[in-house]
């Protein structure tokens, strides 16, 4: 069920009115849980099994782990834990791909072994919902939180429905405690929540989808057009998957609100960001900081030395970027991303520069915007020949070789927008500039966005590009 | 922590968030009135989707069913509600424009779940081909192997069935068009004509050729019938007209009729499979008129073609040319009748195939006639 479906509309319709006349916070909770459930189920049915296994081992691991008091009797659950977890992540997500790469080496030493082709279908937001379970698990070993919450709680937090299958990557730290006591929206947070969903939604079905996706899945279709389309291409993606994702995080993040509940944010104008451990501090903020907390630091982070902390740098970007999807495409994204942060942390050392002169900070906005967008060609090419065939037709002396004009150009007046939109806001938060506008020109905007939106419906449904993940 | 307390901003939000739906209900209404007064319509476009739809309900609806299978005068000829008031059957419309409906016919038979009524378009053209590859065989295959999408409550079909209704009810989704494009295309720019098609949610169209220019419509199918390249001049006289065709009206020889023979054995097939597990197929041959018809009896001669398969197979077959009122019907584009006349059509062919409530379970002659 997506967030931009009528059948969501309703859906949410009547989860809210429900849960607004439900008495009782159990209720209110357990309301919440079957709508969840119900919500992941309108996917694929037998997967919800998948996701209950999860929750409930996870949940039963960290109540013994809590209890205990033996340090390798709790090594020993939270091992079985990850290797639970990620055992599932791995078969559903990774199983042909380890398949297939076991083939091809195999062949390279002369043994040629056929395995039979598995059909696994991937659990829609296994990735994200493996994460948040298992932030509960740690934080529990490591006694940053207790681990005495109720199976429903923790339930809830494992598969409430605005987070479950896109993220933000919702820690257990921070919604348990929410979940625990009772509360309801107040008049600011129902109506922010609503402004949330309006935004996330226009920046998913009118600029992601219709002024980016068009432009650029005609140029990934057939790598090597002109070179004004390619860069089109280039650039479209990067506001296509910006204003995806942030779009369903803005969207999941209102939803929260519209029940009281609050969420991280989860993107904080990421191309305008100053070098590239800014971009990190600004790009999916739950997944790089969950990576950072549960993966980077453990690595042993900048502790023991350069060498190690670029290692661990690189480990982690890796991971990262194998944590996208099973391709080798999204492994060299991952690497490149590591390697641009370990070449920026060698040029600065450990210590955070100075504020820069506004000349060079501009520069230095524009330089990372143009390499994390010429990055994000293997992220979006399903091969190393498409990615080269995109990336070769940057510098083809033909500039359109089929594309038409007005979608070129739409695509060009909208990244500058997007780019001049997140340049102004960098150092203020998006509530900051809403407040900042008078009543009239904020429902003029928000009747402007369900205008758009209501123009740009009826086209191909797209789905949020992270569910793939 | 996005919305935290400290940071979210204070508003009258009922107001703002009011008057932005305000703003954009009054757009949608203007669009909605502005194309209202340029002569479009609701009317959806027809899909995989919808026929999809219609497929699962033949199965699920038993011996209630009256499915129609064939081609454009079966979707735009008969009227559901009158059928559905008259025989008390529920209608389900498969018909797909361009497509002999034969490998419909073949899907419902191995169907074990079909048993209602089956209305056939009977085509003498696609039976005496030896084409192979139809969109409806891609769509029964696509009914059978897509398992999900016979389910109501799957998320992809309770949207598809919400997009529809809606689409079905607003002029700015006329034709499957978007928004965007109706307001740029057809309001701002005026570049398309209204369509003299309306598609229904059930798949029910009707042409309404008072909103076209149905003579050229007229010249084109009967050019496409003789293989003749269309005349150059933008509007022809129909004296005109049919004097230059009237040469190439006499070359039209009729067709073999060996591959007929072979494709209408199957018919017969599986017709005998559905009528064994209390199913019925009626064969029917719709109207048509003016040189279309013509052409129709030149190259499929009636003794050699239709009455061979009438009298020989074991089937129930209706031909409009065996009823007075129906052979007086024009159609306006030489092969569809014009939305007006659907009613008065459908109640003549309900009452011939003897299909009315009150005669359904009396027994029907083997090859049934009008007059």
């Amino acid at each position: 069920m997506l967030f931009n479906s009528l059948t969501f509309l309703i859906f949410f319709i009547i989860v809210f009115t429900l849960h607004r006349l439900m008495p009782g916070w159990t209720a209110k909770k357990l309301l919440l849980l079957a709508a969840s459930y119900i919500f992941y189920a309108a996917w694929n049915p037998p997967y919800v099994v998948i996701l209950l296994f999860s929750t409930t081992l996870d949940w039963w691991l960290a109540r013994l782990i809590w209890k205990s008091e033996d340090v390798r009797h709790r090594r020993l659950l939270l091992t079985l834990s990850l290797v639970a977890n990620l055992s599932l992540l791995g078969f559903f997500k990774y199983g042909n791909f380890l398949l297939d790469n076991a083939r091809i080496l195999l062949a390279a030493i002369g043994v040629h072994y056929s395995p039979p082709a598995l059909d696994i279908v991937l659990p829609i937001g296994i990735s994200f919902y493996t994460f948040a379970s298992l932030s509960y698990t740690i934080d529990v070993y490591r006694r940053e939180i207790e681990g005495d919450a109720t199976f429903l709680d923790y339930a809830l937090f494992v598969s409430f429905f605005p987070h479950l299958v896109a993220g933000p990557i919702v820690r257990a730290r921070q919604l348990l405690p929410q979940i625990k006591l009772p509360r309801s929206a107040s008049r600011d947070q129902l109506g922010w929540g609503l402004c949330l969903v309006i935004i996330g939604l226009f920046t998913k079905t009118v600029l992601a989808d219709s002024v980016f996706a068009p432009v650029v899945d005609a140029a990934y279709a057939s790598p090597g057009m002109g070179a004004l389309e390619s860069w089109a291409a280039v650039l479209g993606f990067s506001g296509q998957i910006y204003c995806d994702f942030a779009g369903y995080s803005l969207c999941a993040i209102g939803l929260a609100l519209c029940f009281g509940f609050e969420f991280p944010d989860n993107f904080h104008y990421p191309y305008a960001a100053r070098g590239f451990s800014d971009f990190w501090r600004r790009w999916h903020i739950t997944l790089s900081t969950w990576l950072r907390d549960y993966l980077y630091v453990p690595l042993g982070g900048n502790r023991h030395g350069a060498a190690r902390t670029y290692v661990n740098l690189m480990l982690t970007m890796l991971i990262g970027g194998l944590w996208h999807g099973a391709s080798w495409m999204f492994v060299l994204w991952g690497g490149l991303h590591g390697a641009y942060l370990a070449a920026e942390r060698y040029k600065r050392g450990s210590q955070r520069g100075a504020p820069l002169p506004k000349a060079k900070d501009w520069m230095l906005t524009a330089f990372t915007f143009l390499v994390v967008s010429l990055t994000w060609i293997p992220f979006r090419a399903h091969d190393g020949h498409t990615a080269a065939g995109v990336f070769a037709g940057l510098w083809r002396p033909d500039l359109i070789a089929g594309q038409s004009m007005s979608s070129l150009s739409l695509c060009y007046v909208g990244m500058a927008a997007l780019l001049a939109w997140q340049f102004m806001n960098r150092d203020i938060s998006l509530e900051q500039r809403f407040a900042g506008f008078n009543t009239t020109l904020q429902a003029a905007l928000l009747g402007a966005c369900l205008v758009a939106m209501f123009l740009c419906s009826g086209g191909d449904e797209r789905a949020f590009i992270y569910f793939q993940f | 922590v996005a919305g935290a307390g400290s940071r979210l901003p204070r508003a009258p939000w009922g107001r703002i968030l009011i008057s932005a739906l305000l703003v954009c209900i009054a757009v949608v209404l203007c669009m909605e009135a502005a194309l209202a007064t340029r002569g479009f319509h609701p009317t959806l476009a027809d899909s995989e989707r919808l026929w999809l739809r219609q497929r699962a309900r033949a199965a699920s609806l038993g011996d209630r069913a009256l499915i129609l299978v064939g081609a454009s005068r079966m979707q735009s000829d008969l009227d559901l509600q009158t059928l559905h008031h008259l025989t008390g059957l529920e209608p389900v419309q498969l018909a797909i424009p361009a497509d002999p409906g034969t490998p419909v016919l073949s899907g419902l038979a191995a169907d074990p779940a079909v048993h209602g009524v089956i209305l056939m378009d009977f085509l003498e053209s696609s039976e005496a081909s030896d084409r192979q590859h139809w969109r409806s065989a891609q769509y029964e295959h696509d009914y059978e192997t897509r398992t999900l999408d016979k389910y109501d409550w799957d998320f992809s079909a309770s949207e598809a069935y919400l997009t529809d209704m809606l689409h079905a009810q607003l002029r700015s989704y006329a034709d499957g068009t978007r928004p965007i494009t109706a307001l740029t295309k057809r309001l701002l720019r005026s570049e398309a004509a209204p369509s003299y098609v309306t598609l229904l949610p059930d798949r029910e169209r009707w042409l309404d050729f008072s909103r076209t220019q149905a003579s050229q419509l007229y010249y084109k199918n009967v050019d496409r019938l003789l293989r003749r390249h269309p005349d150059p001049e933008a509007t022809l006289p129909m004296s005109v007209f049919e004097s230059r065709v009237a040469g190439d009206i006499t070359r039209v020889t009729p067709e073999d009729s060996q591959t007929f023979q072979r494709n209408t054995r199957g018919l017969e097939s599986m017709s005998e499979t559905i009528e064994s597990r209390g199913g019925r197929v009626i064969f029917v041959v719709m109207p048509v008129s003016g040189d279309v018809r013509h052409i129709f009896d030149l190259s499929y001669p009636r003794t050699g073609f239709w009455d061979s398969f009438a009298k020989t197979a074991r089937v129930e077959s209706f031909n409009f040319e065996d009823d007075a009122f129906m052979r007086s019907l024009t159609c306006p584009d030489g092969s569809h009748l014009d939305r007006s006349d659907r009613v008065r059509f459908t109640a003549a062919l309900t009452r011939d195939l003897h299909l009315s409530l009150s005669m359904q379970y009396q027994a029907v002659p083997t090859s049934t006639t009008g007059e």
